[in-house]
């Protein structure tokens, strides 16, 4: 195809040579017939035949935390006649930052000839980003002829959000249910931790048979453990449109998702069940599980919340009752913008479920998002929220966290303070 | 002069169209200036060095833009090597065309002073002669690019 470049080219030599009868100047002519042979003389640098090339696109992973950064590989491979001037560009979405090498090259791929090139990203928001489509341009150098063509090669990458690592501090709930877990429970079942001395049983294990109170005894005796359970924690969190605070770069929502992407990693490696329940652009659960598989379920799920909807706790009050086992503890994390949350959550608790809420402070948000705040608002906000706060205290625990800081800090205060009194 | 600080901005700003109407301008306004030049062949040298200094003056202006846009785009070496190939084949590329495109027009160009010597006297010749050089150029084209090409598919 011939390019832009060519037909202004060929528009100048008849110019010129329109000029050259007029003004009866054989320059102008010298100049249409010059132009003329440089347009017949490039004519090598079309294609001969069609492009036959074969592109591949390949990374070392396809789901990858916030902020962190994969190589990506793109192999193309000619199978067609020589190219000399080829150009490809790899399109990637805005969120997506180049930190190595580049997705813009201009490569020379001979017959059957194969070309690799790399280049690493870093990933700064969460969410299902797509890399692609390739487009591919031939063009002589003297930018004559061009040919563009496109390779729908596309690629998911799901951004996970980032979540930090809970050594110190561990989420439990309250209530046990039957499978074994780290948690331990009121009764004599499996475990590690000793708790008591009974008769011989014919089916007890050789291992389990105490000598030395046999010895004592003169009989048989087994030791009885503290039986190590697990529970279920249902995770809610709050992507209510009216209860996000802050810019497209940090906001209450990322502060949410992250806290709840935590969580959710720390109390599946304690072998409890984890179910999720997204107040987003749409009412989204998942139902509790455990295992790396139900993990990557839930991190996908809150990867996907970009914005935020209408939903409110309220209306996860017939999820809980209908579609989720009673007794679990409750995990709501929302930055408690809403009022009218304290009597859903009481509702909540009437019905068996011991609760918890984690509340990233909007304040601290906004604060560092706004340089210019007035004083008095925010102290009539910080109260307002203290106030809430507050009247949650009554009947669950409640994390009031500073989103800079990581939330093992606030939970290890709140965890401490819960068991002691 | 204006079309060449035009061209210098449009490099300068990496813009092509600026540079490319800048290049147009300069080309334009040097050949209304010398349209009256007598016609022999030192003159006809003279301007067949001209129109191809300005041609690759202003392709290889164009060729830094691309390498400057690339360049842009990488960060850290890897693509380098790519590039430095490009870089030195366009270069040979260039050259090449640019000989062969003057070697064409020069043909052309001796043809027309062997038809007709001196300033062309009328619209009417200087037509005669315009087209006696474009069927040999065509011939010549046809014979360089057409019929290889016919070839090379069949």
């Amino acid at each position: 195809m011939k390019s832009m470049t060519s037909f202004v080219l060929f528009a100048v030599t008849i110019t010129s040579f329109i000029l050259g009868i007029i003004l009866n100047s054989w320059v102008f002519l010298i100049l249409a017939i010059s132009i003329f042979s440089i347009l017949a003389v490039e004519n090598r640098g079309a294609l001969q035949e069609k492009v036959k090339l074969k592109v591949e696109r390949k990374s070392e992973k396809i789901s990858i935390y916030e902020n962190d950064e994969i190589w990506i590989e793109l192999s193309i491979k000619n199978e067609g006649e020589p190219l000399n001037y080829l150009e490809i560009f790899d399109s990637l979405p805005a969120e997506i930052d180049i930190v190595e090498g580049s997705n813009h090259h201009v490569l020379r791929l001979g017959e059957n000839e194969k070309k690799t090139i790399r280049y690493k990203i870093h990933c700064s928001r969460r969410g299902e980003l797509e890399i692609g489509p390739i487009k591919l341009r031939y063009r002589d150098p003297l930018d004559l002829h061009v040919e563009e063509w496109t390779s729908y090669e596309l690629m998911s990458i799901f951004v996970l959000p980032e979540i930090q690592n809970m050594r110190s501090v561990n989420v439990r709930p309250l209530y046990t249910k039957s499978w074994i877990g780290n948690i331990k429970s009121q009764r004599i079942g499996i475990g590690s931790e000793f708790f008591s001395l009974r008769e011989y049983m014919p089916e007890d294990a050789l291992k389990k048979i105490n000598w030395k109170a046999t010895a004592r005894f003169l009989e048989p005796m087994t030791n009885e453990f503290i039986g190590e359970k697990s529970g279920d924690v249902i995770l809610i969190v709050d992507g209510n449109r009216k209860n996000i605070v802050g810019n497209t770069e940090k906001n209450t929502l990322d502060s949410t998702i992250r806290a709840a992407g935590t969580l959710a990693s720390s109390i599946l490696r304690d072998r409890n069940r984890v179910g999720l329940i997204i107040l987003g652009d749409y009412l989204r659960w998942l139902y509790p599980a455990s295992g790396r598989e139900h993990f990557y379920k839930i991190m996908e799920e809150l990867s996907g919340v970009t914005e935020g909807g209408e939903w409110e706790l309220e209306d996860t009050k017939w999820i809980l009752r209908g579609f989720f086992p009673k007794r679990s503890m409750i995990v709501f994390i929302s930055p408690l913008l809403s009022k009218e949350i304290g009597k859903t959550l009481l509702d909540i608790c009437m019905e068996e479920h011991n609760v918890m809420v984690i509340s990233p402070d909007p304040l601290i948000i906004e604060k560092d998002i706004i340089e210019d705040h007035s004083a008095l608002a925010e102290k009539l906000s910080q109260l307002d929220r203290d106030v809430i706060l507050d009247k949650l205290t009554n009947y669950s625990l409640v994390v009031d966290w500073n989103p800079n800081e990581p939330l093992e800090v606030s939970l290890k205060e709140v965890i401490r303070y819960w068991r002691r009194h | 002069m204006t079309g060449g600080l035009v061209s210098i901005l449009g490099l300068y700003l990496e813009k092509t169209r600026i540079l490319d109407i800048g290049t147009l301008l300069l080309v334009s306004s040097f050949f209304f200036l010398i349209r009256d030049i007598p016609f022999n062949y030192l003159n006809l040298i003279f301007i067949l060095f001209m129109i191809f200094f300005f041609f690759e003056l202003w392709i290889f202006m164009k060729r830094e833009l691309f390498v400057k846009e690339i360049e842009k785009d990488l960060i850290g070496d890897e693509g380098i090597i790519y590039l430095e190939e490009y870089k030195n084949h366009s270069a040979r590329y260039y050259v090449k065309s640019l000989f062969m495109g003057l070697f064409v027009s020069a043909a052309g160009g001796m043809i027309a002073v062997h038809s007709f010597i001196g300033p062309f006297p009328s619209g009417f010749n200087l037509f005669l002669n315009v087209l006696f050089s474009s069927m040999v150029l065509f011939g010549l084209y046809s014979v360089m690019f057409l019929v290889p090409k016919y070839f090379i598919l069949k």
